[in-house]
Order: structure tokens, then sequence, then C-alpha cells
């Protein structure tokens, strides 16, 4: 390697070093930041008093997300599709590597072929969730595992990895009376442990990063894996950027209305948020949402809501943002507490109306203008209760 | 015929057991979309099904690329694009660079642990994150500036502010992982070049030019090539969570569009065509960089 020796290579070396412990730094301070402001208390947080080392530690965020359903029951999911999912991935992926890796096997070259074409084309987005709507996986769990059970690209990568083990022992094996599915069972599947736990790891974070499939397949809330929730708390709560969505107006303003509010020393919302986070952080959290699926769902379920909580929320506004808050009071206790908070309080309308204004009609506007068609402006029109009327009605 | 087959498969008849759930996955997911496909060319309805819905022709087609959306999305799409490579792309191969010069092994271990990490994280932890700290209203960089008396700036809400935090969110979390494979293509290199080049008075700057630079080459090229397949792609997960209405005319991308038309709205035959559009231009893009490259001497990726 390179010299040790002069003036200027030292201070090169060190300015290099310097550069790249810079760059980890960048690296982590997000991550610490979150930690540090999940284990602050609230008023800390509050009055900015700290960026990276809170002066008190409390574990109340914590205690505050593990005493709701939601969140657990959607880490369950997660955990669940996980560790299903991998185990899944991983079958799928060596059963088909292995006869691949044979080169004696008589169809690999088609088969190879085939599998290398879905790399450089597809279908698409429609025409493969029309085909998992029609196989009737919407709204399962399988619809989070099957349609991505074999990745192309690690199915290749483990091909070549058979490939590189020494032939004779297959040999050998054969001799000895095994059968093709024994020698991948009990002598390639156990000499490639090194790659399949390095496909695991990649498979697993994979599963449980995942949120496309879950906006795409998954309707029930119930069913909602972390990331889905994840992002109706951190983003559209904390955010609501010149309203990300017609239903994220109702969160962002029922939880920046309680944030405002004085009750915030009362209310963990935004500990509650990071403590999530770090947690996601913690596990890993590896891996979206559907912003007008999920504000229909909110229009039906509005009507529900309404009877058993007794109206609480009637004083806020009655359009489609204040469903995205009571949707999220049907997902969860935790949140349904922030709600309660706009609902509780006198003059929220004025307040909340205060941090968007003309935001409805903007976002409005926006949408017909992006679509740009007659008939799809006239859905728009009537609110996002119309929009979802053709899914709905596969 | 028919007993050559038998043979066959009395012979391998294991392997063919083996294979057949992998072939079925790729036919019914992957296959069977692309027959699929034909709703672009139909006013699919849901409840005839393709075989009974009416053909239509390319006019889904016309009608896209009559549209004001076709010109957003192009742009919009090339942009990001290109942003990410001239930004985003080069700074994988300059921090293997970086890392390859440090002579503290253990302390080279630890940043490239710590720099893989962001890449663990979802897209929705990501943006997540962004959200803490660049919001108008409780982010943290907007508090800082409020205290050192600036105006707030909008990162998230706001035209200009859309394709560089796209990409600075990029460049975070997928940097330190993208130096894997050059670190690997690094570790291969003979030490004996160095050696010899040290013997002909090369200083470290010209080491890293005429031996380093030249053994990652051929990566970088392929990279390069499947960079380019996939420019058409900008990542639907990050710039669906980054999309708002205050930043759709520049956000706005194939993806995010086909799933807002096609999923949200059940407009699936438009939606499809435009999908199918993409995708053709998207292998054009990697016949054609990958053909460039074998022009170029290099070995292509097929």
């Amino acid at each position: 390697m390179p010299q040790r020796s002069s003036w200027s290579g030292r201070i090169l070396d060190g300015t290099n070093l310097m550069l790249l412990l810079l760059i980890s730094l960048i690296t982590l301070v997000p991550f610490i930041y979150v930690l540090a402001g999940s284990l602050a208390p609230n008023e800390q947080i509050a009055s900015n008093e700290f960026f990276l080392i809170p002066k008190r530690l409390t574990l109340d965020a914590y205690r505050y997300m593990f005493s709701t359903s939601t969140i657990l029951r959607s880490l369950w999911v997660t955990v669940g599709v996980t560790v299903a999912g991998t185990i899944f991935n991983l079958l799928m992926t060596s059963l088909m590597a292995y006869p691949l890796a044979r080169k004696d096997f008589a169809a690999r070259k088609p088969i190879l072929i085939m599998v290398i074409f879905t790399m450089l084309f597809s279908g698409g987005l429609i025409p493969t969730f029309i085909v998992v709507r029609s196989l009737g996986l919407l709204d399962t769990y399988a619809a989070l595992v099957i349609p991505g059970a074999i990745s192309a690209f690690n199915l290749i990568i483990l091909k070549n990895f058979f490939q590189q083990l020494p032939d004779g022992i297959e040999e050998a094996a054969k001799i000895d009376g095994c059968h093709d599915a024994a020698i991948l069972w009990r002598i390639v599947l156990p000499l490639s442990t090194p790659a399949l736990a390095t496909f695991a790891l990649f498979y697993a974070v994979g599963n449980w990063n995942n949120y496309f499939s879950a906006i795409l397949y998954i309707n029930d809330y119930a069913k909602y894996p972390i990331q889905v929730l994840l992002r109706q708390i951190v983003i559209l709560a904390s955010g609501g950027i010149g309203d990300s969505s017609q239903f994220s107006g109702g969160v962002c303003r029922a939880v920046r209305f309680c944030q405002n509010g004085r009750d915030r020393d009362r209310n963990p919302s935004d500990s509650a948020r990071l403590s999530i986070f770090a947690k996601a952080f913690y596990k890993r959290d590896l891996a979206w949402f559907r912003e007008r699926l999920i504000s229909v769902r909110v229009f039906t379920d509005k009507l529900k809501v309404e009877k058993e909580r007794g109206n609480r929320n009637e004083q806020t506004e009655s359009d489609s943002r204040a469903g995205g808050c009571q949707y999220v009071g049907v997902g969860g206790e935790s949140i349904g507490g922030m709600c309660r908070y706009e609902g509780g309080r006198k003059g929220s309308k004025r307040d909340s109306d205060d941090l968007h204004p003309g935001s409805a009609v903007h976002d409005r506007a926006d949408q017909a203008g992006q679509c740009g068609c007659e008939e799809n402006r006239g859905v728009y029109q009537v609110q996002t209760g119309a929009n979802l009327g053709p899914k709905r009605s596969l | 015929m028919l007993t050559v087959w038998n043979r066959q498969l009395r012979k391998q008849g294991w392997l063919y057991l083996l294979v057949t759930p992998g072939i079925l996955y790729f036919v019914i997911f992957k296959y069977l979309p692309m027959t699929g496909l034909v709703i672009a060319f139909q006013n699919y309805q849901p409840f005839l099904g393709i075989a009974h819905s009416k053909w239509v022709g390319l006019k889904h087609f016309d009608r896209f690329i009559h549209e004001p959306a076709f010109w957003m999305l192009m742009r919009n799409t090339f942009v990001l694009s290109l942003y990410n490579i001239v930004f985003f792309f080069p700074l994988p191969i300059l921090i293997a660079l970086m890392l390859n010069e440090l002579r503290i092994q253990w302390m080279k271990r630890v940043i490239q642990t710590v720099i893989y990490i962001p890449h663990f994280m979802s897209w929705v932890v990501v943006v997540g994150l962004a959200y803490m700290f660049f919001t108008t209203q409780d982010g943290i960089v907007n508090n800082w500036l409020s205290m050192g008396g600036a105006d707030p700036i909008p990162f998230l809400g706001s035209v200009g502010w859309f394709r560089p935090m796209i990409t600075l969110e990029v460049i975070w979390k997928e940097t330190g992982w993208g130096t894997i494979i050059f670190l690997a293509a690094i570790s291969g290199v003979d030490p004996g070049l160095y050696e010899s080049a040290k013997l002909d008075g090369a200083n470290r700057f010209r080491q890293m030019w005429h031996i380093t630079l030249p053994a990652i080459r051929s990566t970088i090229i392929i990279l390069a090539i499947l960079r380019l397949g996939s420019f058409m792609e900008n990542g639907f997960e990050q710039i669906f969570l980054m999309l708002n209405s205050l930043n759709r005319d520049v956000g706005e991308v194939f993806d995010t569009y086909v799933y807002t038309s096609g999923v949200l709205q059940g407009n699936f035959s438009y939606s499809a065509a435009i999908g199918l559009f993409k995708s053709v231009i998207s292998l054009v893009l990697v016949v054609a960089a990958n053909y460039g490259a074998r022009k170029w001497g290099e070995e292509g990726i097929y």
C-alpha cells in the first residue's frame, strides 16, 4: 500500500480521515437525534432545548407506544410477513437456482433467458395488480409475499454461487444413490450457508421495508404493516406540507393542533412519534400509502366512528380532512388520543385554518390539472370519496 | 421426440420438479402481466375482463402523448435522473477511493459499517427523517434558521427544492452502500502494481489515477449501463412519499402518475398504456447502453 513518509502525504491522510469521519457523522446524526428525541420529555422537544443530548431521560414515549394496540399489531404483521416471507423467498430462490446451476440440465438455457428477460422488460404496475387481484390475493398477507417471491437478480447470483461449488461432491453423492433434490437439501444448501445468510438478509430487509406492495394490495388497515402506519404517523402527521393529500390535512391539523395547544405536556405525540421512529431504527426497521384509498375508507368509517364516539368530532371540519383524523382514531388509541384533543378544544377550526390557508382549493385545482381530462376532473370535483369507486367495485 | 422427452424426464425429473415452482412464479407474476398489457389497446372493464373488453387500438397512447402531463412527466423523469447521475453516481466511487487510502484498518471498517446503515432504512423512514429536519413548522433546520433571524425555507413544499431534496436523500441513503462494489473491485488489484509504480516514482495521486481507477473501470461502466437502463425509474416510493400539492409540477413521474390514474382512479387501460410506453423506452435504453459499451470495447452486461 501507499508509502508512509512525506509531510504532504501526512496532510493528505489527515484530511482524508477527517472528511470520512465527517461523512460518518452526517450519517449518524439523524439517528442520534431521533433516539434522543424519543427519550426526552416533551417539553424539552417543544422548546428546542437540546439537539442531541436531552437533559433528562424518560421512557414515557415508549410506554405510550406500547400501550396502544395499533402499533403493536402492525409490528406483529411486519414481523410475521418478514419471517414467513424470507423463508419463502429463500426456498423459492434456491429451488430454482439449483437446477439452473447444473450445466447438464437440459432446459437450463431457455429458463435462464426467460428469467433475464424479466429484468429488462416488465408488464408494469397495472397488469401485475390485475393479476394479483384476479388471484384473489388482495387484502391477504400472501399479497405481500408471493408477488415478490423471487428476485431475478438474487436468483442469478445464487445460481453463480452454486456453480462455484466443486462438482466432485455432487458426483459422489450421486454414486451413493442421492437424487437431485437430496443433493440440494443435504449437500448444496449446507455448503452455501454464507450465501444463503446474505440473501436472507437482503430479502428480510426488503420484506421489512416493503411499503409499495402494502399500499397496492392491502386495503384493510388491520393488516397494515408497520411501514404504512409509520408513514401515517410520522410523515403525514409531522409535515402535512402544503397538504400532502386531502387526507393528510386532517391528521396534520389534528396533530399540529395538539402540539400547539397547551395540553402539550399531557400529549406525548411528539416523542411518541420519535420513539416509533427510533423503534423502527432499532429493529432495523427495514421499507407507504394509499392516500385516497384511506380517505375513502375514512369516509365510510366515519359514520361508524361517529356513532361510536358520540359525534365527538362534530365541531371539526366536516370534509375529508377531518375524516383523516378520525381514521387514525379508528386505527389506534394512541393517535386517537391526539384527535380527541382536536375535538375537545375550542377554537380548533380557526386555529387549523390559519395553518393552511386555501389549501383545500389549491389541492383540488392541482389535481384536476394533473389528470387533465374531462372525466377525471369530474371525479375529483366530487372529492375523494368517489375516486375509489372503480377499485372497490372490482 | 416423445421418447427423447421421456428419457430426459426420467434422468432429470427431479431437476424439472425443483425448477417448476420458480417457473410458475415467473410465468404468473412476470409473463402473465406482460400479456395483460393488451389492455393498453382496449377499453378494459374489470367486469367484462380482457376477453370481452372493446378494442380501441392506439387511442390511449394517442391521448397520453397529447396531454400536457406527458411533457411534464418526461421532463421530471429526465431531470431527476440527470441529477442522480451527475450528483449521486460519482460519489460512491470517490468515497471508495478515499476509503482505500485510509491506512488505519479498524477505522476503515468502522466507517464502512456506519455509512452502510442508511441503506437498510426504508424510504418511509428516510423521508420521515427529512420531514423532521426540514419542515417549515417544526423542522430543526428551519428552527435554526429562525434562531439566526432568517426566514424559513420551504424545503419540502416548494418547486425549487424538490429535486435537490430528492437527490440529497438518495445520496444520504445509498452512497455508503454503493461503495461496496467498488471496494470489492479495488481489493482485487495486485499490490505488486503499486510497488512497481512506487519504484517508478509515482506519487499517491498518480497511483490512484493509473492503477486503482483503471482497475474499477469496467465496474463503473457496468453500473453506468444499469443506471442508464433504469433512467425511466426514479424510485416510486421515495417520490410518492415526497410528493405534495406544492411540488407536484416538478415531482410527478411515470410511476406515481400510473399509480394515481390506474390504481386510485381505475383508469386501467390508460395507465397500462403509460406503463407500456415507459417499459419500452427502458428496454431500448438498456439495449442501446449495452451496445454502446461493447462498441467502446467493454464487456456489456449480456
